[in-house]
């Protein structure tokens, strides 16, 4: 397998499903402000957790992702703060799985799940054809 | 070539199936009383839209589903809002399994349940409803089709399994939710009248013991009761087919069950004897495979009962490449070993009677409750010295290219084969008697979602150490 790198778009995706998620409970928490107004500040200090969260985190959550495939395996490093490194033998990978949500599916974006037994390496939103191209592979293959 | 199989539309009931206390009643409830009274409250109302959208929903997910047999692997595409595929290969399946129903009779469905080492414990990593034609096609596809070699037990034999690997608590566990949700439904206190039932029934029986007593006791053969019926509908009609390299269980009365895997799946092989086996002089042959089944286990019966050597002619049969090598390894058979087997027993024993004494001193009122509890306790302590005894006498461990351990797990006697590969780890525990004595106890952990264990005591450390670096060529 070649090596592979996130697409840009991989990281819109995730600020727009943070955004969307952080936009719904601020939201919620502005119109329950009725009730108190430190729910009004509580909005505030999400609003603003959330900005950094967006622009500055998930960039860099990002960035840390390396994704290779040297012989026989696949190497996921990845971490802003706590840099972890996850090692999976195709020898021991049991079955793949491809997901994609709406949005993702749109963009042209796919991640992938690799299942061994009793651990699980969850590969970011990569392009659907190469998600494609990997399923194939082991589906021609039968990941021998 | 390749070939694409869809779910059956009976998918949709088994996809609606966990809304049915807190959506599909509640809805019929409604609709028998909108056709008594004539009018629709708002609650029903909204009731409606959301049993109209999880039914609409659990259609399009049931449409949605495709199961492609490819030469060498299963693709499986679920999902309607997020879209999943899954590609499995042949080789990593640890088993499938085809369950039928009644209401899957009546239709022509089967569940069919494809499992593998990476699923959750207790759970199938698919489970999905086919026709029983495509169910039989997609085994085909995915084990071949031979002339299998079919063996079929007795109803005796079954019964024997079903008496004797039944306990009550598995009855309290299987009865006392069904009891729950009969009398929900019903709309009755029935665990009230089975207990007023039981307590009426206990009064009438005169013994030196106390009422509680036979109440308890009541309760405990009554569940082992329920426990002795579920298996014996889960077993019956027990057949075993044989092919070269795989094997298929089929069992059950009211629900069928149909479970093949292939040998080489099979993390390890046991051969148990429960202490009810025991007193008739019957084994029992299981296998585990990885990630099988959605009980509590992942063990598929393969004899439900037999006699030593029976049980042992069938297992070189079945399984000649597991027959175990290397070197022997056991407790040295001396009185001072023999005392290290009993210790536990002799100090529980000193603990339950101190105890017994102290408790009668404390509340004589109690005597006659607390003589029956010793009495039960002293007979448990009893039969764990007989198991220490048992395990003295003839507990070994060889490692080799095949692992083999013999030794007692909880109260049954249990003898474990499996491929040196297949052990996940090796522990070895040494306490300071240990130590002091140049012994160890060895626990051998099967690689398998259970993780089959068996632990054999007081083996030479030395030799132990030895054998595991033949064996693996690790130094410890």
């Amino acid at each position: 397998m070649k090596e592979n790198l996130l697409p840009r778009r991989t990281v819109i995706l995730w600020q727009i499903r943070l955004g969307v998620t952080g936009i719904v409970l601020i939201a919620v928490l502005a119109a329950l402000c009725f009730l108190t107004r430190w729910l009004l500040l509580a909005a505030a200090l999400l609003a603003a957790a959330l900005a950094v969260l967006i622009f500055w985190y998930v960039p860099a959550l990002f960035k840390s992702y390396e994704i290779l495939f040297p012989k026989g395996a696949i190497v996921i490093k990845r971490g802003v703060f706590i840099k972890t490194t996850h090692i999976m033998p195709f020898s021991r990978m049991v079955y793949a799985q491809s997901f994609a949500s709406p949005l993702a599916k749109r963009m042209g974006l796919s991640a992938l799940t690799l299942k061994a037994a009793r651990s699980r390496i969850l590969v970011p939103e990569l392009n659907a054809a190469d998600v494609d191209y990997f399923i194939n592979y082991l589906a021609e293959e039968g990941g021998e | 070539m390749k070939k694409e199989f869809r779910a059956h539309p009976l998918m949709i009931i088994s996809l609606v199936k966990p809304f049915l206390f807190i959506l599909v009643f509640p809805v019929l409830k409604g609709v028998i009383q909108y056709l008594i009274k004539g009018r629709v409250t708002g609650v029903l109302t909204l009731e409606l839209i959301a049993f109209a959208a999880i039914t609409s929903l659990a259609a399009l997910r049931c449409v949605s589903f495709r199961l492609i047999c490819k030469e060498k692997s299963v693709i499986i595409k679920t999902g309607v809002l997020l879209k999943f595929t899954s590609v499995i290969s042949i080789s990593k399946l640890s088993s499938v399994q085809a369950v039928q129903n009644p209401l899957d009779a009546v239709f022509g469905a089967v569940t069919y349940r494809v499992n593998t080492e990476a699923g959750r414990r207790g759970r199938s990593d698919f489970e999905f409803k086919l026709s029983k034609k495509d169910s039989a096609e997609v085994s085909k596809r995915l084990y071949g089709e031979k002339n299998p070699t079919a063996v079929r037990f007795s109803v005796i034999k079954v019964a024997v399994m079903a008496a004797t690997t039944s306990s009550a608590v598995t009855g309290m566990i299987v009865g006392v939710p069904v009891i729950n949700k009969a009398g929900n439904l019903l709309g009755l206190a029935l665990d009230e009248m089975l207990i007023n039932e039981i307590n009426s029934v206990s009064g009438e029986i005169e013994s030196y013991f106390p009422p509680v007593v036979n109440t308890v006791t009541l309760i405990f053969l009554l569940a082992y009761a329920v426990s002795f019926v579920y298996s014996l509908v889960k077993y019956i009609n027990f057949k075993l087919f044989l092919e070269p390299d795989k094997l298929e269980v089929r069992s059950g009365f009211f629900v069928r069950s149909r479970t093949s895997f292939k040998k080489d799946s099979v993390n390890d092989v046991i051969i148990d004897q429960t202490p009810l086996m025991r007193i008739f002089g019957r084994y029992a042959m299981k296998v585990s495979v990885g990630g099988y089944g959605t009980s509590k286990s992942e063990t598929a019966v393969i004899v439900p009962s037999g006699r030593r050597g029976e049980i042992k002619r069938q297992f070189s049969i079945y399984f000649p490449f597991l027959a175990p090598d290397g070197h022997l390894l056991h407790a040295d058979r001396d009185a001072r070993t023999k005392n290290r087997f009993l210790y536990f027993p002799n100090l529980y024993f000193i603990i339950t009677a101190i105890s017994a004494v102290t408790l009668s001193l404390i509340f004589p009122d109690f005597s006659r409750l607390i003589l029956f509890l010793t009495a039960v306790a002293g007979c448990v302590i009893m039969y764990y010295a007989y198991l220490c005894i048992f395990e003295f006498r003839f507990g070994k461990l060889r490692l080799g290219k095949n692992i083999y351990a013999h030794s007692v797990k909880g109260f049954s006697t249990c003898e474990l084969y499996c491929p040196s590969e297949r052990v996940g780890e090796i522990k070895l525990i040494r306490n300071i008697p240990d130590r002091r004595n140049k012994t160890c106890k060895a626990v051998i952990i099967v690689r398998s979602e259970s993780a089959d264990r068996i632990k054999v005591r007081h083996l030479n450390y030395s030799e132990v150490r030895r054998e595991i670096a033949d064996c693996y060529g690790i130094e410890v």
